[in-house]
């Protein structure tokens, strides 16, 4: 029994580490924003609630040492609110700081995350207690029991609430203790509480960890309804709330006591909050408009998604080969259905990319103190979603292109003045959706890239020859070139290459791609384009010969014939008359060194891709499919044109092609006058047989 | 945290110490049922609970509410200790055994 309440501990207190980290970011832009405007009470009061709910919380759920760090931090926001402090840098990077040590504590025990340091604490606190005055107290969070404190919220005008509580069966279950609720609501004010007990069964029938009883309670406070919901933040979703004003207000516990010097005080200064008063109960949409569900979960439920889509193409497929209305009835419904659950669990997993995006203003913040230079962070289409897998890959090349143009694309304050330019800075950080893609941009508006610099220094490293005639955007990809990347400081745009070949992995494995713009003086532009989902796409599946392809549907434009005479009229040139407009083409079978016989009538697929429109040419279209890629494992990894391989209906493998990879190729092999060699036709052949060998188990294990 | 269970001539003894809270809230109501199936007046020696928590405080409750209808004498022979009854006042926990 005790075993499974502990177990049991341990989930809340997982809970409780999510919750946590979302108050750590949240409280992170907070200070950051109040870095920007020392005046705004609000961010102050969010910060100071913030602050107080990981005390309380991070307390109850076992985390005491974090607890007893954060109460001075919390006394001098409170000072702050009630403005017997002024806020400073000073106090905001000790806070910054802090929160580092913060959360250090809260993932203490996990792998790869460095402890919290006690020196660094206590000097930080140290230098909380000296600003803020407070006198060193004895381990005033360590008690198993919190004592009362002065009421902590004194920011407004006292209020009366009536507050119904009714703990969900399993709050206690999960290690929560009510009564320590109840209690720390006592802290905000003068609380009258009545404990409920008609739930309670008789004896015999009592689940010893369920709780039965509920409180009905009164409380006059100067705190606002968002500070008593804070003490229930982390029991919210499990319990029935709800917070009202008590009606007809007559200020009943108010009048018995006279209000504190330190009320008045409060009141005077007090902001005016248009707190609305919250009603939770289970029965309000509103209680269950979201649920946390741990990623694994997540990805698990995805894939077996996946599995049945294959298994639905099968389906589908034997359905075609039997002409029965009845199995071709269900096999349509079960189509349908699987349809609709395969776009729900990629609209499940689609987060907006808002957290990443500021979590940044923090790195610029630290950067830009660091370097001496004044930047600001502008974001733009926060609430972009994407596929949580990309997004959790995206912080390290956002960091590294966001440093990048902090350390080398930021001019230092002299010659921006020199220039005419703002002496603020601008780092700009914009989503936006773009077809099946979502185009990321980080852009700046410094020196911008010495196109010339980065070419001579590409010739001395040997990555491309002495005389070769490139473009612009061709020298800005050779930045993320891994031989770049080791430059030391020798130019002025050394250093702009480091960590940009992990850019580029990263995006290559996210079967993205990378758009280097830059004007000189003016800026530089970086885009990374990369897939909504990463997991299931919607394709065209072709044919050449025997093999199969599947070409992603987002980029096909459209499909038209190629004949013999059509390719007699082109002189033998690769290039397509599309009603007047011309196409080059690649023919894949030579791309791939498909020897099979070449059919009299073949078709090409035209595609977008950002080099323009390209023919992809093959011997059949078989039609639409939905397919779930699977990744080819390590051994195939530097397969660059084939972004994946899935497994059709009837068993057989086809490789998903990158459309953008393969033209790339195509131009460079042309361009190098070099042919796509038997080379990549093995690889396709080995991808193939490393697949089926594998497919011959059953599917999930591919 | 003990609870130990004695059965005297006219009375079941229920001795609790330490910590009374969820990990041993199963163990507290088996020894309660078992107290009550005697069938005689239940005495209950609190004076070495330490904490007292909500899990505890409703399987007392409910055992007090049974055994009040069974006509069995409830009661403590040593009280909560002051500190833990304020708690539970706070919390708006009627006093448990409160007529003794």
């Amino acid at each position: 029994m005790k075993e499974a309440v502990a177990g049991n501990a341990e989930q809340f207190k997982h809970a409780f580490r999510e919750e946590a980290r979302e108050i750590l970011t949240e409280l992170e832009s907070a200070l950051l924003a109040l870095h920007e405007n020392r005046g705004d009470k609000e961010l102050i009061g969010r910060i100071f609630r913030g602050l107080h709910t990981i005390k309380g919380s991070g307390s109850m759920f076992g985390f005491e040492r974090m607890a007893a760090f954060t109460h001075d931090l919390e006394t001098a926001y409170d000072h702050v609110r009630n403005g017997r402090l002024e806020i400073g840098s000073e106090l905001i990077d000790l806070t910054l700081a802090a929160l580092d040590q913060i959360s250090a504590m809260l993932e203490e025990g996990a792998e790869g995350v460095a402890p919290a340091d006690p020196a660094v604490c206590a000097g930080i606190l140290a230098g909380v207690r000296k600003l803020a005055s407070i006198e060193e107290e004895t381990k005033p969070a360590e008690k198993s029991q919190p004592a009362p404190e002065p009421p902590a919220a004194a920011a407004g005008p006292i209020e009366n609430w009536r507050i119904r509580f009714a703990p969900g069966p399993d709050l206690m279950r999960f290690g929560a203790k009510p009564s320590l609720l109840v209690n720390e609501l006592g802290q905000l004010g003068e609380l009258a509480a009545r404990a409920i007990l008609d739930a309670v069964p008789p004896l015999g029938e009592i689940d010893p960890e369920r709780c039965y009883v509920r409180w009905e309670m009164e409380l006059a406070t100067a705190a606002g309804a968002e500070a008593i919901r804070d003490v229930f933040i982390f029991v919210e979703d499990t319990c029935e709330l709800t917070i009202e004003p008590a009606a007809g207000a007559a200020p009943v516990l108010e009048e018995t006591r006279p209000a504190s010097e330190a009320e008045i005080t409060a009141r005077a200064l007090a902001e005016k909050r248009n707190a609305t008063p919250g009603r939770r109960t289970y029965d309000t949409p509103d209680n269950a408009s979201s649920l946390r569900v741990p990623a694994a979960k997540l990805d698990l439920f995805v894939n077996l998604v996946g599995e049945l889509v294959t298994v639905q193409a099968r389906l589908s497929e034997i359905a075609a080969k039997h002409d029965d209305p009845e199995i071709a009835a269900v096999s349509e419904e079960v189509e349908r259905l699987t349809s609709s659950l395969r776009d729900n669990s990629m609209n499940i997993r689609m987060m907006p990319i808002r957290a990443t995006f500021e979590k940044f203003r923090r790195l610029v913040h630290d950067l830009a103190r660091d370097l001496g230079k004044n930047v600001e962070l502008t974001i733009e289409g926060a609430d972009t979603e994407l596929d949580k897998t990309v997004i959790d890959q995206l912080s390290d090349p956002l960091m590294h292109l966001i440093r990048n143009s902090m350390d080398h694309g930021i001019e230092p304050a002299a010659l921006r003045a020199a220039r005419g330019k703002r002496p603020t800075a601008t780092i700009h950080l914009a989503a936006k959706h773009s077809g099946a893609s979502v185009l990321i941009v980080v852009s700046d508006d410094g020196g911008g890239i010495n196109a010339e610099a980065v070419r001579n220094r590409a010739i001395e490293r040997g990555l491309v020859a002495a005389g070769a005639e490139l473009t612009e955007a061709e020298i800005f990809a050779l930045l993320f070139q891994p031989g770049f990347s080791t430059a030391k400081q020798i130019t002025d745009v050394s250093g702009r290459g480091v960590g940009m070949d992990v850019v580029r992995q990263r995006v290559d494995s996210l079967r993205g791609s990378i758009n280097v713009a830059s004007k000189a003086a003016e800026g530089t532009t970086v885009t990374l384009r990369l897939p909504l989902t990463l997991a299931i796409i919607d394709g065209l599946l072709v044919s050449i010969g025997d093999a199969f392809f599947v070409l992603p549907l987002a980029n096909v434009l459209e499909c038209v014939e190629l004949t013999g005479a059509d390719v007699e009229r082109a002189n033998g040139k690769h290039i397509a008359d599309v009603r007047g407009e011309i196409v080059p083409y690649i023919r894949l079978r030579e791309h791939f060194g498909i020897r099979t016989p070449r059919p009299e009538i073949e078709q090409i697929m035209i595609a977008s891709t950002e080099g323009g429109r390209y023919g992809f040419v093959v011997d059949k279209v078989l039609g639409n499919c939905q397919t779930v890629i699977k990744n080819l494992g390590r051994f195939y990894r530097h397969v660059k044109v084939v972004s994946g391989a899935t497994i059709l209906g009837d068993g057989t493998v086809a490789l998903v092609l990158d459309p953008e990879r393969v033209a790339h190729d195509a131009v460079r092999a042309i361009a190098h006058g070099v042919r796509a060699g038997p080379s990549v036709a093995a690889i396709a052949a080995a991808v193939k047989r490393g697949l089926r060998g594998r497919s011959a188990a059953p599917q999930r294990t591919v | 945290m003990e609870i130990a269970l004695n059965q005297a001539n006219d009375a079941s003894l229920l001795r609790l110490e330490g910590v009374m809270d969820i990990s041993v809230a199963a163990e507290l109501k088996a020894a309660l049922l078992e107290a009550m199936a005697a069938g005689k007046a239940i005495r209950i020696a609190a004076g070495a609970v330490t904490e007292l928590d909500v899990s505890a405080y409703q399987l007392l409750w409910a055992a007090e509410r049974e055994a009040k209808r069974s006509g069995l004498q409830f009661a403590f022979t040593g009280r909560l200790s002051a500190e833990i009854e304020g708690l539970l006042a706070n919390e708006g926990l009627e006093p448990l055994a409160a007529g003794q």
